[in-house]
């Protein structure tokens, strides 16, 4: 049947942005043993010296979009993408080696579901981590579509097990360099600039996220639906764009700031009824 | 209540996005095929006895090969009403083994009989920076994913007893770049056993040794996650030194200079050529002093005949590029 066969061109596949959240990776074995304590007592003035060169070169290395903001008002954090990490990983010299990688299946209400894990030694200068970085079948980026979960026949493994696996070699950079977790402020005193990271909020216990975006505009007009039980107000800006929210204090807060002229900030989410209103200040 | 336009657009998006995740699909291989064939044995074996496991093409590149295609039939189609011959399009083309199994298939994109000659065609798109930096077949050879397009043409013509092949590339803005080439007696050899070697390979459901980790071919793999290749990457060494830090503050200050002194040079050059004094606003002397160099006129045969011997003695050597990046900590 080789002349009937289907002969399909393809092109290489470009470098697609897989991204974990913090919670999908982490580290399986590097902890310091009592003689590296020791060591590391004797020289530690040295080591910070060498740590904070390292981490001033590597910070320049990161671009803007490489980092991603996670968290609440007044508790954000800054966490490097894929993308960032690779860009100080491959320049600084980080190694990955003697991977492993297995799967996981399970059974629960919802069907058949699996995940891959992904181990590595991410390796600097003779220290060695031992760490994952896991995807699943359940992961609302790969598992879900039009707010359903897919059918496992249907869910790409080739791209959860590239995203586990890269999931690894990003928590190898952030320990090795101590990047987990960065307070915004810091690097933004360190000159990294931070205005154009994505910003993720997350939403109850569930550990879901939904990307918040803001603008600064200024209000043309508030209006104002009412509901058997509820009162939906739109806040229209100068450019006609409708944000909608439920919240009279947030529409308060739109109807002062049209009346005096000033701007707003309005952070936002999209969902299937528009543009709600998460957040709302004056500009 | 979103207004209708927001509302549209929203709705476009979400069906091409269905659009383009259903035409993304993942197909069985029974052997290489010749536009794949890549600088890895290893790969190339995955390629038909894990290809299920290739993850699939998102919609950003889906929409990208479907871009691809589009271009493709705009350029037959042009070519027709040029008054051009296209046929033979989608050709199926097998190369067989000396044991007359099939080891590779493909298909070419059409032949153009021109001068009593038939010319394979190869139709490719690109993004117009990476166009930018493609001037000849030769500019192939820069990148791991470009290399194979000039094996999938060599291939096409060694299986057609074609002499030339024609690559007809194109940046997505209309622009074309008409690239000739030569039928490689040594690349395509060294294309058949690859393709042989890999075809063994297959037989025995055997996976070839890893490469030694390659940036450029392992960083862009599809199966990296069945590979599993150690990545090594060499340290950067860290030198304080304050006189290197000025000395190259100093060199990429003068840079742009550089490039503009080349530039003014030449236009002044060609301003002044066959004149031999000139002076301008009484303030410059510009003179052409006559000298004489050695030039080398051959005759057309002489300088096919020196091309052909110095192939025979064309090494690749290593070199180095030396690159000066400012780490300049999110501001690039």
């Amino acid at each position: 049947m080789a002349n009937t066969q289907e002969i399909i061109e393809q092109d290489p596949l470009a470098e697609e942005e897989l991204d974990l959240l913090p919670t999908d990776t982490g580290v399986v074995a590097g902890a310091l043993s009592i003689e590296d304590q020791l060591s590391l007592a004797e020289n530690i003035v040295k080591l910070v010296e060498a740590q904070n060169k390292i981490r001033m070169a590597l910070l320049g290395l990161a671009q803007i979009g490489d980092w991603v903001v996670f968290g609440d008002d007044g508790k954000e954090k800054a966490e490097l993408n894929f993308a960032g990490a690779m860009r100080i990983g491959s320049t600084l010299g980080c190694s990955f080696t003697n991977w492993s990688a297995e799967k996981e299946n399970g059974t629960d209400e919802r069907g058949t579901w699996f995940r891959w894990n992904y181990e590595c030694d991410a390796v600097f200068r003779g220290r060695t981590v031992r760490v994952y970085g896991r995807a699943s079948s359940r992961d609302k980026f790969f598992g879900k579509a039009h707010g359903e979960f897919k059918q496992i026949i249907d869910v790409d493994e080739g791209n959860i097990r590239m995203a586990a696996r890269r999931g690894a070699m990003k928590e190898g950079v952030k320990v090795l360099f101590g990047l987990h977790h960065m307070d915004p402020n810091e690097l933004a005193k360190l000159g990294v600039r931070l205005e154009h990271a994505t910003n993720v909020k997350f939403k109850g216990r569930a550990n879901e996220s939904e990307e918040t975006k803001t603008v600064t505009v200024q209000v043309k007009e508030v209006t104002i639906k009412k509901g058997e039980t509820w009162l939906k107000y739109s806040v229209v800006d100068s450019s006609g764009v409708v944000y909608y929210t439920f919240s009279e204090s947030f529409a308060t807060v739109a109807k002062a700031a049209k009346e005096s002229g000033g701007k707003v900030n309005i952070s936002y989410i999209v969902d299937k009824f528009g543009s709600q209103i998460k957040g709302i200040e004056n500009a | 209540m979103r207004d209708p336009a927001h509302s549209l657009a929203d709705a476009i998006i979400s069906k091409r996005v269905s659009r383009l995740e259903g035409l993304s699909a993942p197909y069985p291989r029974r052997n290489s095929i010749l536009s794949d064939i890549s600088e890895c044995d290893r790969q190339m074996v995955y390629s038909v006895l894990e290809w299920e496991k290739k993850p699939l093409a998102g919609p950003d590149l889906q929409a990208r090969f479907e871009a691809g295609k589009s271009f493709e039939r705009d350029v037959v189609r042009e070519l027709l009403d040029l008054g051009f011959s296209f046929e033979k399009s989608q050709l199926p083309v097998q190369i067989k083994n000396r044991a007359g199994e099939i080891i590779a298939t493909g298909k070419i994109d059409g032949m153009i009989k021109f001068e009593g000659v038939n010319i394979p065609v190869e139709i490719k798109s690109m993004h117009p920076q990476i166009f930018q930096t493609i001037k000849s077949a030769d500019d192939f050879q820069k990148r791991p994913y470009l290399r194979k397009y000039t094996r999938q043409l060599q291939a096409y013509m060694f299986g057609n007893s074609c002499e030339w092949g024609l690559f007809i590339v194109g940046d997505f803005l209309g622009n074309w770049r008409l690239l000739p080439i030569a039928l490689d007696y040594g690349e395509a050899e060294s294309i058949l056993q690859r393709l042989e070697r890999v075809h063994e390979a297959i037989k025995k459901k055997e996976y070839p040794n890893r490469i030694v980790y390659d940036q450029s071919i392992c960083g862009k793999c599809p199966f990296s996650t069945i590979c599993l290749q150690d990545i090594v990457n060499t340290e950067s060494e860290f030198v304080d030194s304050v006189e290197m830090d000025s000395q190259i503050e100093r060199h990429e200050e003068l840079k742009p200079l550089a490039s503009e002194y080349d530039s003014i040079h030449e236009n002044l050059k060609e301003s002044f050529k066959g004149k031999s004094k000139v002076i301008i606003n009484g303030r410059w002397l510009i003179q052409s002093i006559p000298s004489k160099r050695t030039t080398y006129e051959l005759p057309k045969e002489v300088e096919e005949e020196i091309s052909e011997i110095k192939k025979q003695y064309a090494v690749k050597v290593p070199v180095e590029r030396m690159v000066i990046e400012k780490l300049s900590r999110g501001e690039k």
